[in-house]
């Protein structure tokens, strides 16, 4: 993702308006997000619960 | 006693030597804001160093003792505090510009713990900034330094808690985990780390990292012992902390040998691309394991792909946490970690319910593993800590190598402990990490006190050795 993808992202997403150096900033943070988007989204987990911890004791 | 001499003592050693009067609180307490002074600025270990209220603490815990009152379990013991865990009256920030003003009435509950065993507080200790990040190089409060070797960071977050344990400041001090910040910083520092099962200790009063459903409140020690002694402080159920267990942790005997014990080897993901040294004396203590009696299982499960698809969640949770101080200032974040969290805005709906489900596929496959092997074992960190003047510019590139051993546990809330089992060739601490089923707490400590005891590493860094030397 460059610059003007992560503006169009924000601008439909969130609306921040974020400068040229504000989104420079961002970018490599939000390229380890979608990076990680080919594995997230390839992992069968349509049939699982979340992990989430409600109350410790059982299976977690 | 000679300073050094009390400073060097282990946490139970200190404790009972206080009790019987062999030791006075405010000799103790006197020792440690020596050996704070003297390692305090170079090694930028506190955020507020308060030694008024240290020596306040050891005159009324020796007054109460001369008075002939029941002594608490930790009775006139100084215990270090990481900041982003709270003590009332001191500042609290997590090692933040954002929160710099923020000081709690409250104690954390675990601090209040700690307290009415009988425990002195001398001040809040320096960290990575808001807990997020695993090498303490703090923009703020100064880059924390490792004991045995200065150029080189003490993992994180907790830097300054293992690094002021290592140093004999203390003999504990609290830290917190959520993806390993108890056991990196303590494999960097060459002490023991333990992270218990999540929820034996309240989180109440702690400034969460990102989400509380992967963070821990665990204590630093120079040995096994001394870990043992801090949870059964540290441990029980707090009805204000929404995670807090109502189940105890199982007792445990010592451990005479190995017999009977079957030990996993789960090398797909925790034992791929290690450093030579870190994986050359890591298979050396599996081996004493084997001689010890223990069998060895090779685990084949690998969790790579949902590891990092548990990342998308914590991102998110992360913003959640800081959007309204983000919103309000900010300039007080360093643009690193600002930009790392504001980064988790962006993540959809659906890629935190994947994120949150891959954790579920973590849990499965090691609550899985747990019904072939007792506990399961790899080096705490693949890599030794690095140089500080070496560190790559984005905080995140430096610390995904090193939470990649210690945060599988952290999601799926089972106990781990990392002792220290060498050094490199550099001379820079390895860390061995012991993971258990829940509420196996106490086994835990007791198999790993038994490596420990075969191991015999000495936890003192040079520092102290050639000071040692010259006295």
């Amino acid at each position: 993702m460059d610059r003007e993808a992560l503006r169009a992202l924000d601008q439909l997403l969130v609306g921040n308006k974020y400068s040229d150096e504000q989104l420079d900033e961002l970018l490599p943070f939000v390229n380890l997000y979608i990076d990680s988007l080919p594995t997230l989204r390839s992992l069968p987990v349509a049939g699982l619960s979340n992990g989430l911890v409600a109350v410790a004791g059982g299976r977690k | 006693m000679t300073p050094e001499e009390i400073c060097a003592l282990s946490l139970v050693d200190v404790r009972d030597k206080i009790a019987s009067g062999e030791l006075t609180s405010v000799e103790v307490t006197e020792a440690t804001l020596e050996q704070a002074e003297r390692f305090g600025e170079s090694h930028a270990l506190f955020t507020t160093y308060a030694p008024e209220m240290a020596q306040a603490m050891a005159q009324a815990a020796d007054a109460w003792q001369a008075a002939g009152k029941p002594l608490g379990a930790l009775h006139g013991v100084p215990i270090g505090i990481k900041d982003n865990v709270d003590i009332a009256g001191l500042p609290g920030s997590a090692a933040t510009l954002v929160m710099k003003d923020r000081i709690p009435e409250k104690d954390a509950t675990v601090v209040a713990k700690l307290r009415e065993a009988g425990a002195v507080f001398f001040g809040k200790l320096n960290m990575h900034e808001m807990a997020m990040g695993g090498t303490s190089d703090n923009a703020h409060y100064g880059a924390v330094r490792n004991p045995w070797d200065m150029e080189h960071h003490p993992g994180g977050s907790s830097g300054a808690s293992a690094a002021a344990v290592s140093l004999q400041i203390c003999a504990a001090a609290l830290g917190t985990d959520a993806a390993g910040s108890v056991r990196i910083p303590s494999m960097c520092c060459g002490i023991v780390g333990l992270k218990q099962t999540h929820g034996l200790v309240s989180l109440a009063g702690g400034i969460p990292t990102t989400t509380q459903h992967v963070d821990h409140i665990g204590p630093h020690t120079r040995s096994i012992a001394d870990a043992r002694l801090m949870l059964q402080v540290m441990a029980g159920y707090d009805e204000t902390d929404t995670n807090s267990s109502p189940y105890e942790a199982a007792p445990s005997p010592e451990v005479a040998d190995l017999a009977g014990l079957t030990v996993g080897l789960p090398s797909a993901y925790f034992w791929s691309d290690l450093d030579p040294d870190i994986e050359a004396r890591a298979r050396e203590v599996v081996a004493l394991m084997e001689q010890a009696g223990a069998t060895v299982k090779p685990l084949s499960f690998d969790i790579t792909e949902a590891m990092v698809a548990s990342r998308a969640a914590m991102s998110a949770e992360a913003y959640i946490f800081h959007e309204p101080m983000l919103k309000e200032h900010p300039e007080l974040y360093s643009p690193d970690l600002r930009a790392r969290i504001l980064a988790g805005q962006y993540v959809l709906a659906q890629d935190y319910i994947r994120s949150m489900r891959a954790r579920r596929i973590v849990i499965e496959e090691i609550r899985a593993a747990f019904t072939e092997v007792d506990v399961m074992v790899m080096p705490t960190l693949p890599i030794p800590p690095q140089k500080i003047d070496d560190l790559p510019g984005l905080g995140v590139a430096a610390t995904m190598p090193l939470i990649r051993n210690t945060s599988p546990f952290n999601q799926t809330g089972t106990p781990a402990v990392t002792i220290p089992v060498g050094l490199t060739s550099a001379g820079l601490p390895i860390g061995f990490q012991i993971a258990a089923p829940a509420f196996q707490d106490y086994r835990l400590l007791a198999i790993a006190e038994y490596l420990e005891g075969q191991v015999a590493f000495d936890p003192t860094p040079p520092v102290l050795r050639e000071a040692a030397v010259t006295a």
